[in-house]
This record gives C-alpha cells, structure tokens and sequence, in this order.
C-alpha cells in the first residue's frame, strides 16, 4: 500500500546530530540542558516518561479528576538556587508559595507546635511548652540562618571539595567554625551515629493521596495549625519517632508509625477540576523490602492511616474521603525507574556518599573517567530534594570543557563564598 | 516583574487545537502566549497514570489525522515524532478476514464477502490510480468552509470534487443527500459491516445516519485504521507523544507556554479583542497578558461567548443561538481494565485475530441497523441513563496492547492494562435526574460496563481484576472543559453544525462578532475533534487572509479554498 499513507510516517530519520545529549528530563537534567542551550549549544534532552519534570511531576493520579504532586511537594534551596534569576523564572509563571506556617505538629493531647518562617511566632508556639526552649531556639535559628547564607546555600551550587579541605577552609570564619561545631552534633550525625550498622537504603516513602470533602481540621488547641504547609501527625515523642525510624530500617512497619500531611488543593486550587473536593497527602517513611511485601501490607497501612488521620483530624471520616490511591515505595520505583528501590535522592545520604563522596570521589564533580561523559543527577553532589545543584554545577563544568562562553555569573552569596572559603 | 505583557497573538487553550495553532503561528515568526488552566497541557490528547506502571488515554485513542498537512508544514518528525508501521496489518487489511475482528455480533463474527472489501475500498480512495485517501480527507477535513456568498454545489464542495475527478462512478449528485447506510447499500452487502462502519462513524464524532453525511462520516471511519494509517493507532508514546511533537515544535519556535493559567475575561476594547485576563488563582505574575494581533480561543464555544466576553460586547440573540446549541452526541463513557491475566475472547470471537495472539479489542452488537438506531435513540433521545441492556448496547473496546508496541502501556510487573471500553451515554446535560445524575450512580455504571465487557471477554472476574477505572461524561466535563458537557467532539456532529454551518454560519469561517477575535476550538469550529491539525490548518487560512500571519515558503494552503478577503470579523459585511 505504498504511498497511501505519504512519506511523513514512512521515513523517519533513524539518527541525528547534538552537541549535548542529556539523558534524563527531571529538574537537574532540565537545569543542564537550560543553561547549556542558552549559551549556544545543541542541546537533546531524552526523557523516557510521557512527561518532562521527573520528581516534579504533578499528575492526576486522583483519576478522574483531581491531580496530586507525586513527589516534591516543597523546595528548600530556592532562596539560593542561581537558576531563578538566571533564567527570570518568574517571567515563566513562576509563582512560589512561601507559607509562613511551614510545620504544625499535633499531638494526641491537642496540643500543637509550629514552625513558621517568621521566627518570633515559633517562638511563641515554643513557649507554651519551654522559655528556655524557646530562647535557645531564637538564639541558634540566628546562627542557622548565617550557615544557610554563608555557606550551606552557596556551596550547594559549588563543585565540591574533599572533607580535609573543606574543614581546613572552614576553620577560616567564625561561622564556618560554628558549623563544623553543629555538624559534630547535629541530629543527622548522632542518627548517623545511632545507627552506623544500617543499611540506608532501606527506606522510602509510603504515600496515601486522598480525596476528601472537606480539608482536614485537626483537633488542637491552635486553629492556626489547619492552615499549615505541613502537619506532623502520629508521633506523641521522640522515642516514637526513634521507634518508628528502627522498625522502618527493620523493613517493618507496624502501629506505631507517624508522618506529615499537606492539603495540596489548599496552596493550588487548579489540582481541584471536579466542582467539589480537596486532595491532601499523608507520607510517611517505609521501608522497600517490607515483611509480608507492598500488595498486602498496603491495603493493610491504607487502614491504618486512615484511623490515625481521623483520630488527629475528626472530619477525614470514611465517608468523606471521596477517593484515595496509596503508593508504595515498589510504586515509586515503578513510575520512576531511577528512584531504585524507591530511593527519591537516587542513592543513600550515608557520610560516604555525601560531598565529595557522592557518587565517588572520582565523579562528585560531574566529571566522570569517560571523557565527554557527565553526570547531573540527584546521584551527584549535592544530591535530591530539587536544590538543582547537580544540574548547575555539570552545566558549569561541561560549558568549561567545551569551551562554550558562560552567559551566567555565581550568584552574590556564591561569590562571598568563593572569596572567603574557596580563594 | 513587568506590569504588561505584550505577545502579537494570545490562545486561550493548550489543547490540540490551541497548541497546533501555537506552532503555526510561531513559525510564522509572530510572538505567542499559550495559556492552559489545568497542570498539564495536551487537552484530550494527554495520557494519566492513575495507578502506578498503568498508563492510559482518557480521551482520544486514535490517530486520525494521517492526512494532515500539519505533519510536513511543522516537519514533526524533527520533533520527535515517530510512527511504527505494520505491514501485515497493512495488507490483511483489505482482506475480509481482517475486517471481521473488528465487527461482532451477538452470535459471533459475521462472514464478510469481497464485495464488502472492494466496495469499502472503492469508496475510500484505495483502488484509485493512484490512490486518493489522502485527498480525499483532505478534501473532508482540511479546507475552510466556504464563505457565505459562495452558494454550495455538487461542483464545488471540496470532497465531490475529488470523486469527479478520481473515482467517477461513486459521484452522484445524491452523494450530497445520502446517509452512510445508504452509500454502503450500493457498494457492500454485508449489514454487520455496514453497522460496523456507521457505528466506528458515530463514535468518532460524525453521524452517519444524517442526511448528507455519508461522507464525512466515512471519512472518519478510513482516517484511524489500516491500511491508512500503519496500526490502527500508534504513534509512538501513544497520542500524547503526538501531542508532544507539536508542543515542542511550538516552543521550539518561540512559543510561551503558561499552565494553571485560567482565564476569566477576553478584553474587549472598542469591539476589537486586545488580551485577556487571568484569574486570581493564575501562577503568573502578570494578571492581564496583551494580544497585539489577535486573540484566539481555543477553549470551548460555550465559555468563550457567555463566560469570557463580557455581555455587553455581544448582541443578546447571539449569547442565545451560542446557549442553544446542541451538544447531544458523541459522550462516552470509559472504562479500563488493571488484570493479572491477559482479557482472553471466547471462541467465538477469535478467528478473526488468530496467529497474531493478543488480545485486541473490538467493536461490537453490529448484529442489524435496527439496534444501530435503538441504541441511537436510547442515548440521543434524551432519556437519562442507557436503558438498552448490556446484551444490546453497542461497544467499543480499544485494546492497549495494539496501541504501541514500543511503548508499552503497563510497566507494572505481571499486570496487564485492557481498555479503554466505551460506551456512549446521553450527555450530563440532558439528564432529567440532575446535572449529576452519572457521578451519583458512578456504581451502577460501572456494573454496566463490567457487563458489557464481560459478554466478549472470559475472564473479567474478581481473581483476576485488580483495579478498574471508570470516566463518565460528567467526569469528563469537568476534568476537561474542552469536552462541552462531556461530548467528545463539542457541538453535536451532524449536519446542522458540519463545515460551513459550524458553529454557526456567521462563525464558520472562525472569525467573531469581535475584531481580532478568531475561533480555534473543536466545539467552535470545522471540522471539530479528533486531533488532527485540521482547525488549526483552516484557521491559518483566515489568519492569512486578515493580515494577521505571513507564513514562508513551507506553508501551502488547500486547493479547494476560495478566499474572502477584506472581512475582518463576522459583523463586519
């Protein structure tokens, strides 16, 4: 039946020519490809999905009707994120919610803490149970804050350096002191610490995106708390919390299990396309290799946190929930086949594939023995959670090596660091 | 953040339509702002995945718009897209033993004859010398309805023209007169196969059973389906990789993409539309985005003239014809299947798939016109829900596994994804149980559909289904505004509302009451749905016309078009 159909489905190119292909179209890889475009190469990008966005997918999983975001649900580094101003992303249509209310635990008692971005009213929350606690908190989120700045936000962005020199460098600033001084103490190093003989790949997430007729209301004694970014529900202590983290790196999960919910509909309205309904997710932290394996324990922890959701929030009853989907750890890995087993940051956060360890020593700066081989994926320093870093610092590196003129500058904190720490 | 914006043309509707429109005019170098008010952009050609690893269509399944000029004018294949042809599929397709898998009956598949093949094959331009399939969809689809002061003849209506020229013997004058079942009386013999055709017609949006609709609706029942088209779908990525193309090929021209950008209002100045604004809720900085050239929506009929132009720039009865339109038709229900085992048929819808192995879905109650017209009247006649029961409904089964073989739809270990099954089913509006009469009896549907399947499918039980999803029109109409009261194709697809009657007559040529202001949606313009480039293709040809785009040496318009120049709008004379 030759020359029914035409030329145009009958020959298709089977091969063609780039500067760059990168493989991959998730934020970092988008970020490579962006910045390398701009500055005048060829540029394919190859994304195996139906959709560009990788971990930033937001999809109508909710069918039909209602979309839920799969995976990041907040970002951390956009303060510092060169690419926001590089590329006018607000001229995109780029709107970031910045919720001054960030985390609202609340407790079976009905009591609440919050966490907001506005300092003073955490620390109004933090009265209620401690002054001291509370005065200590004012004090350090100070400090907190200078670390973000100074250092932790810039160096996000930065190839990395080799830990010896880094704490050498470090040494040079007071702040870069105080820093070296938290991270002996801070809550990741004793966890990292506690629990050394653990394998951390072993956990994940388990997520249940509801759809529910009214947005949960919890019962606590702030009604401010409704209104947060996230709620921590579940968890009475840190020993529960301690308790929960075990039985996960145990591949267990059983009654005792917490985790935080967010009312996406809440901050995004156009999620919502039915005329009633609003979608919110409970995430907690699971591990890939359960006992009694995802087909069965999922149905099993549906229930179970639809109890402990209605117990915290008296209006998520059965009959409200309209529709829900819950995802496994395996669901994850089926949807996006890089998370292996589930892993979101694509590979563990262990001292040893950290900084300059991350992936290797060899490769953490994007650079890899093969030559014209790059990586700029969450598996390279500085590693997931949408910061971008792995997509800027290859960009930067492959336009070095190629020779293509860098249109974009560090940005002022990156500069500052530069200057005091790397020069 | 600048205070204004300022883009020669403003779309209002990421659809198909709005997109193809996009690229076009972007590679005619003019400066585009594409805005969608949902989180991802594709209208009906999208793809969800509602359970992880299980990937559907909700909408369109089939490509039918191999015809289009769109594929070489927009040089898609530089954008990745690709098509896998099938020659088996090809060949077998002009033989009767291919055809009968596609045409069940109560009893089981009825015996085609080569009079059936060669007449079908006859009308569609496959024995032509050379063939003419092509042009002949082209003539169907892909020219501007004609403008009002040029009276419509046998001589001048594009698809006539092309039997005059390359098959003589089917042109009559009364091809002009005939509805589908009359046309395959004289060249088939077989009535299942003419079912079969006049139902493949009406759930493709044209109704065959009309009056002078015989070859629109056979148009829509040859662009989709060997040997046309290569697979009887298939682009690879399935109709959202098509899609995909096209939005690249947009953006790679300039195009400003801008999701959750819901507009509220078309701005209106001085009777000339000059932008739009965004709702409250856009994430856009800019809440009203300029249009120095003109704004198009390609968002549904409907919305654009009672919600987004203030009244006061229209004239009452025209807000009333728009409000009065039908939307009867073309509202399906849908239903997947998630199973541990492949669906299997019974024996007696095997034969026509053996050697091939799969399970591929069919159509199906083609037993007589009879039921045809049952069926017809239980979802167009206004009655509420189908009341024919499951045994007598007609069906539609797309089956996954033939969509593409190199995309698989279900990447989940050891489960299997069959749908989407349809059923078509009266449009929410016209329900007298309420406007949500279909989301209140969600169940009972569902138990219809697992009912119809379960007649041509053995083992659609409850060892073996592990998740199932049901989309009603109600559902549709919501989740996708573009499908107006949940109907497929927009305004209802028959005479009154085909080429140069659709919308309206004033309308057709896809210019407004409003200066500056140009259709570019299914439900508002020739030739509605499908996805297959052609409004955006007949769009152009005003667009040309009014000064508005100046496309190079790629572009060619249809050889059947006759201009009309100097108009402006559809209140200028």
């Amino acid at each position: 039946m030759e020359g029914i159909v035409g030329k145009v489905f009958d020959e298709f190119p089977t091969e063609s020519n780039w500067d760059v292909v990168v493989i991959g179209a998730g934020p970092n890889g988008l970020m490579t490809a962006a910045y390398l475009a701009r500055a005048g190469a060829k540029v394919a990008i190859i994304e195996r999905r139906y959709e560009v966005g990788g971990g930033l997918a937001t999809e109508e999983i909710l069918f039909p009707g209602y979309y839920s975001n799969m995976h990041a649900i907040y970002h951390m580094m956009v303060d510092y994120m060169p690419a926001i101003k590089d590329f006018n992303l607000d001229r995109h249509a780029l709107v970031w919610i910045k919720p001054n209310l960030q985390m609202a635990m609340v407790f079976g008692d009905g009591s609440t803490l919050l966490l907001t971005r506005m300092l003073e009213d955490t620390v109004d929350s933090i009265l209620k149970f401690s002054q001291k606690d509370a005065k200590a908190f004012g004090k350090h989120a100070h400090v907190w804050q200078r670390m973000m700045d100074e250092i932790v936000g810039p160096a996000t962005y930065l190839p990395p350096k080799p830990s010896l020199d880094l704490i050498v460098s470090m040494q040079r600033t007071e702040i870069g002191r105080e820093l070296l001084e938290l991270n002996e103490k801070s809550p990741l190093q004793i966890m990292n610490e506690c629990f050394e003989n653990w394998k951390y790949d072993k956990w994940s997430y388990y997520t249940l995106h509801v759809v529910s007729t009214e947005m949960p209301k919890y019962q606590c004694d702030d009604p401010w708390a409704n209104e947060s970014f996230m709620t921590v529900i579940g968890f009475e202590s840190t020993d529960q919390v301690v308790a929960h983290w075990k039985n996960v790196m145990k591949g267990k999960l059983d009654k005792n299990f917490g985790g935080h919910v967010t009312c996406e509909s809440f901050w995004d309205p156009h999620l919502v396309r039915m005329p009633t309904g609003k979608v919110s997710f409970f995430q907690m932290h699971a591990p890939y290799d359960i006992e009694g394996g995802w087909e069965k324990r999922g149905q099993e922890l549906q229930e179970a946190t639809l109890d402990k959701w209605h117990k915290a929030a008296p209006n998520m009853k059965r009959e409200s929930i309209m529709m829900l989907n819950g995802e496994s750890p395996v669901d994850i890995e089926i949807r996006f086949p890089n998370m292996r087993r589930g892993g979101v940051k694509h590979g563990d956060y262990t001292p040893m594939q950290l900084g300059f360890n991350r992936p290797n020593i060899e490769c953490s700066t994007s650079k890899t023995p093969i030559e014209g081989l790059y990586l700029c994926g969450a598996s390279t320093y500085p590693g997931g959670m949408v910061t971008g870093g792995p997509g800027y610092i290859a960009a930067n590196k492959v336009a070095e090596d190629i020779g293509l003129k860098k249109w974009w500058k560090p940005t002022r904190l990156m500069e500052k660091y530069i200057k005091t720490y790397l020069e | 953040m600048a205070a204004n914006e300022k883009y020669d043309v403003v779309i209002v509707g990421a659809g198909h339509n709005g997109t193809t429109t996009a690229a076009y005019l972007a590679k005619c170098g003019l400066s585009v702002c594409l805005l969608e008010e949902r989180p991802e952009c594709g209208g009906a050609q999208e793809n969800v995945e509602p359970m992880a690893g299980v990937r559907t269509a909700p909408h369109a399944v089939g490509n039918y718009g191999g015809a289009a000029p769109g594929w070489e004018q927009l040089e898609l294949w530089k954008y990745g897209f690709r098509m896998d042809a099938n020659p088996r599929e090809a060949w077998q397709a002009l033989q009767p033993s291919w055809e009968d898998a596609r045409c069940f009956t109560t009893s089981g598949l009825p015996g085609l004859t080569k009079k059936d093949i060669n007449g079908w094959a006859k009308l569609s331009g496959f024995l032509g010398q050379p063939p003419f399939t092509t042009e002949l969809l082209r003539a169907v689809y892909y020219c501007p309805p004609h403008p009002p002061e040029v009276e419509l003849s046998p001589e001048n209506i594009p698809f006539m023209q092309v039997y005059k020229k390359r098959q003589p013997d089917v042109w009559t004058k009364e091809l002009l007169e005939m509805t589908l079942f009359d046309l395959l009386d004289e060249h088939c013999e077989t009535e299942p196969f003419k079912v079969d055709k006049a139902y493949k017609a009406l759930m493709s949006g044209a109704f065959g059973h009309f009056q002078g609709q015989a070859i629109p609706a056979l148009a829509s029942v040859v662009a989709p389906a060997p040997p046309y088209m290569p697979r009887p779908v298939g682009p690879r990525g399935n109709m959202h990789g098509y899609y995909h193309a096209i939005l690249r090929c947009a953006i790679a021209h300039g195009v400003t993409v801008r999701t959750c950008c819901p507009v509220d209002e078309i701005i209106v100045n001085d009777g000339t539309a000059v932008g739009v604004r965004l709702r409250e809720t856009a994430t856009c900085g800019e809440k009203t985005i300029w249009a120095k050239k003109a704004v198009i929506s390609s968002t549904d009929i409907r919305q654009t003239f009672l919600k987004l132009i203030g009244p006061q720039h229209l004239d009452l009865g025209f807000r009333q014809r728009i409000a009065d339109l039908s939307l009867k038709g073309g509202s399906l229900t849908y239903y997947v299947v998630v199973t541990r085992e492949p669906l299997r048929h019974p024996p007696k819808y095997e034969a026509g798939w053996a050697g091939i192995g799969v399970f591929v879905g069919g159509m199906g109650c083609f037993d007589s016109r009879e039921l045809y017209f049952e069926h017809v009247a239980d979802v167009l006649g206004q009655k509420g829900m189908p009341t024919m029961p499951p045994d007598r409904v007609l069906w539609n089964h797309m089956a996954t596994t033939i969509y593409d073989v190199t995309h698989p739809q279900c990447t989940r270990p050891g489960l299997w994804v069959e749908g989407p099954a349809c059923v078509m089913f009266p449009t929410p509006e016209y329900q007298p149980d309420g406007h949500d009469a279909q989301h209140r009896k969600r169940a009972e549907i569902l138990e219809y559909m697992r009912t119809v399947v379960s007649q041509y499918v053995e083992n659609l039980n409850s060892d073996n289904v592990v998740a199932e999803f049901l989309e009603t029109p109600y559902d549709q109409e919501f989740r996708n505004t573009g499908m107006l009261g949940g109907s497929w194709y927009g305004v209802r697809p028959c005479k009154d509302e085909w080429w140069n009657q659709r919308p309206l007559p004033e309308l057709a040529r896809y210019r407004t009451p409003i200066d500056g202001l140009y259709l570019g949606h299914q439900s508002s313009a020739h030739p509605g749905g499908l996805c297959i480039m052609a409004v955006a293709y007949n769009l152009m040809h005003t667009l040309i016309e009014d000064g508005i785009a100046e496309p190079g040496p790629w572009w060619y318009p249809s050889p059947w078009y006759i201009p009309q120049q100097g108009k402006k709008s559809a209140r200028r004379p």
